[in-house]
């Protein structure tokens, strides 16, 4: 298999399938990944760096092993993006920002390791918001529509998927940021739970809200991602200890008997658009009707989710930035330096009161999983589809709800980081206008296996992960 | 950012901003304190409604793992 269109669109299952049977080569792969990078870059700019050579090299040394009988498994030579947040040894990491303009890590974070061990390919460093604040506008662009938002923080990973300029990507996620860009760019992502993956050499946003996790376009995908990524790590004092399991062994075996609870009043609330409450509310008929209970719950604890994480992420995140803001704070977004800026001024009282109202949403969430005996929690993942990026800070005209599309945007996506809880976001249809609408599957810690059960068993029933940004690249270069 | 609460009728002055900006050392320049002034006015609602919770069974326990089951 050597033509490069096929080879862009394969999955990476199908993909390391094809790698594996000697049907096709991880440097065809590559060339025809960094192919398409060259189509479709200059108008979604979603990498920050591409090693070209580098990449090459990693992949002719992933044919010898393959040729050799040491295949290592289903990411071996597939080309992965890396969100530019991630620590690359020898490749610049600059996070969106001019603060870290020519940045050359002198090691690998955690996450890149655990790739290179598993033979994938780092094609190259995704474009963040700056240092994943998601305040500034990244020059990212959405082939949905090249005029709305592409999402973030981890922009250029969910656009470089979606394009087919990588395989899988790594993002990070405080608030959101890589479900949200699943969401906007009809891919699949998931935050991990807390502890789950490793942060280390990953700069922080929010030390205690931070997660790494993986974009790909299709569930099992994801799943072989996380088997790559997940376990503890020494180094990292966040680390869990819990054993990471097989997270694809299950994953074929469908729905039946799992109980998926639904806050409607919270999750379907009146700054819902008709098309994803009509989207979600089909997600979970077709759930039903393949065997899972649905549970109406009402958990008030998430209507706090907002103000507490903001509290603690603000506070943490001016923390982690104060020395480098006296230094070189004219080198920073004006947006990010402003937010910065009010984040030193919350008082360390009112970051502990942050953190207590945390402790009593994970207890409340925490009980609703065992009184209920829940699996699962779903919503749509954001809800409306992707805004204009002109109207992303103006009061929402579509009903009177007072929110702007940016705080709608983040809506259902707080509690989780909150709470530490795995979630994952994945496509479940388009608007009338074609923008994709993504929905979210929240679960038990250490429970993303059940999570990818579930959304698996709605993704075999749909083809709308195939389905493709109209932009013709072709056409453009 | 306001994250949807109405508006408070407390407004923090730009004068108050200056002051806390001294006691922390923000370098803050006058078009800034303006505008934190505005925003940290819109973040009062926020405040209050945290401030408003019943946190007396909960301490600001950093759990690093987060397992439900220990």
């Amino acid at each position: 298999m050597t033509d490069s269109k096929a080879l862009i669109n394969l999955s990476i299952s199908e993909a390391a399938e094809a790698l594996r049977s000697g049907a096709t080569s991880a440097v065809a792969l590559t060339q025809a990944t960094l192919e398409r990078i060259k189509r479709t870059e200059p108008t979604v700019r979603a990498y920050a760096a591409l090693p070209e050579a580098a990449a090459l090299a990693q992949a002719r040394a992933a044919d010898q092993e393959i040729a050799a009988g040491n295949y290592r498994g289903p990411l071996h030579g597939i080309p992965i993006g890396v969100k530019d947040i991630i620590y690359t040894k020898g490749v610049a990491t600059e996070c969106g920002s001019k603060v870290m303009a020519g940045f050359l890590p002198d090691f690998d974070a955690t996450v890149v390791r655990k790739l290179d061990e598993a033979g994938a390919i780092m094609i190259g460093k995704t474009m963040p918001h700056e240092f994943a604040y998601g305040v500034n506008e990244p020059p990212t662009r959405s082939p949905w529509e090249l005029n709305s938002y592409p999402g973030g923080s981890s922009t250029g990973s969910g656009v470089a998927v979606t394009v087919r300029s990588a395989f899988g990507a790594l993002g990070t996620d405080t608030g959101g940021s890589i479900r949200i860009p699943a969401s906007i760019n009809n891919i699949v992502g998931l935050k991990p739970t807390y502890g789950r993956v490793s942060a280390y050499g990953v700069i922080p946003l929010s030390w205690t809200l931070d997660h790494v996790g993986p974009m790909t376009r299709t569930v099992l995908d994801n799943a072989l991602m996380l088997n790559a990524l997940a376990g503890h790590d020494p180094q990292d004092l966040t680390s869990a200890r819990q054993k990471a399991p097989d997270f694809s062994a299950a994953i074929d075996e469908g729905v039946e008997g799992l109980r998926i609870g639904i806050d409607r009043d919270y999750v379907l609330y009146p700054g819902v658009i008709d098309d994803v409450r009509a989207a979600t509310e089909a997600v979970i008929s077709e759930l039903a009707d393949m065997g899972a209970e649905i549970i109406e719950i009402r958990l008030p604890e998430f209507e706090l989710t907002p103000e507490t994480l903001f509290t603690v992420m603000m506070a943490e995140a001016s923390a982690y930035h104060r020395q480098q803001l006296r230094e070189k704070g004219d080198l920073y977004d004006p947006a990010t330096r402003a937010t910065l800026k009010m984040g030193e001024l919350i008082p360390a009282t009112h970051y502990i009161t942050g953190l207590r109202a945390r402790e009593r949403y994970r207890s409340a969430m925490k009980a609703l999983f065992r009184d209920q005996a829940l699996d699962a929690l779903i919503s749509p993942t954001m809800p409306l589809p992707a805004p204009l990026l002109s109207d992303l800070h103006q009061p929402r005209q579509d009903m009177d709800i007072g929110e702007t599309p940016m705080v709608s945007i983040i809506h259902h996506t707080f509690s989780a980081n909150l709470g530490g809880q795995p979630a994952l976001s994945a496509p479940c249809g388009f608007t009338r206008d074609g923008l994709p609408i993504g929905y979210q599957l929240m679960g038990r810690p250490f429970d993303e296996a059940t999570l990818y059960r579930i959304a698996y068993a709605y993704e075999q029933a749909h083809d709308w992960h195939t389905r493709q940004a109209p932009y013709n690249f072709d056409a453009a270069s | 950012m306001s994250y949807g609460r109405s508006k408070s009728d407390l407004n923090i002055e730009a004068n108050q901003v200056a002051t806390l900006a001294a006691l922390f050392a923000v370098d803050l320049t006058g078009e800034d304190l303006e505008a934190l002034a505005a925003a940290l006015s819109n973040q009062l609602p926020s405040i209050a409604v945290l401030e408003a919770l019943d946190l007396s069974d909960f301490p600001p326990i950093l759990r690093m793992d987060a397992g439900w089951y220990d």
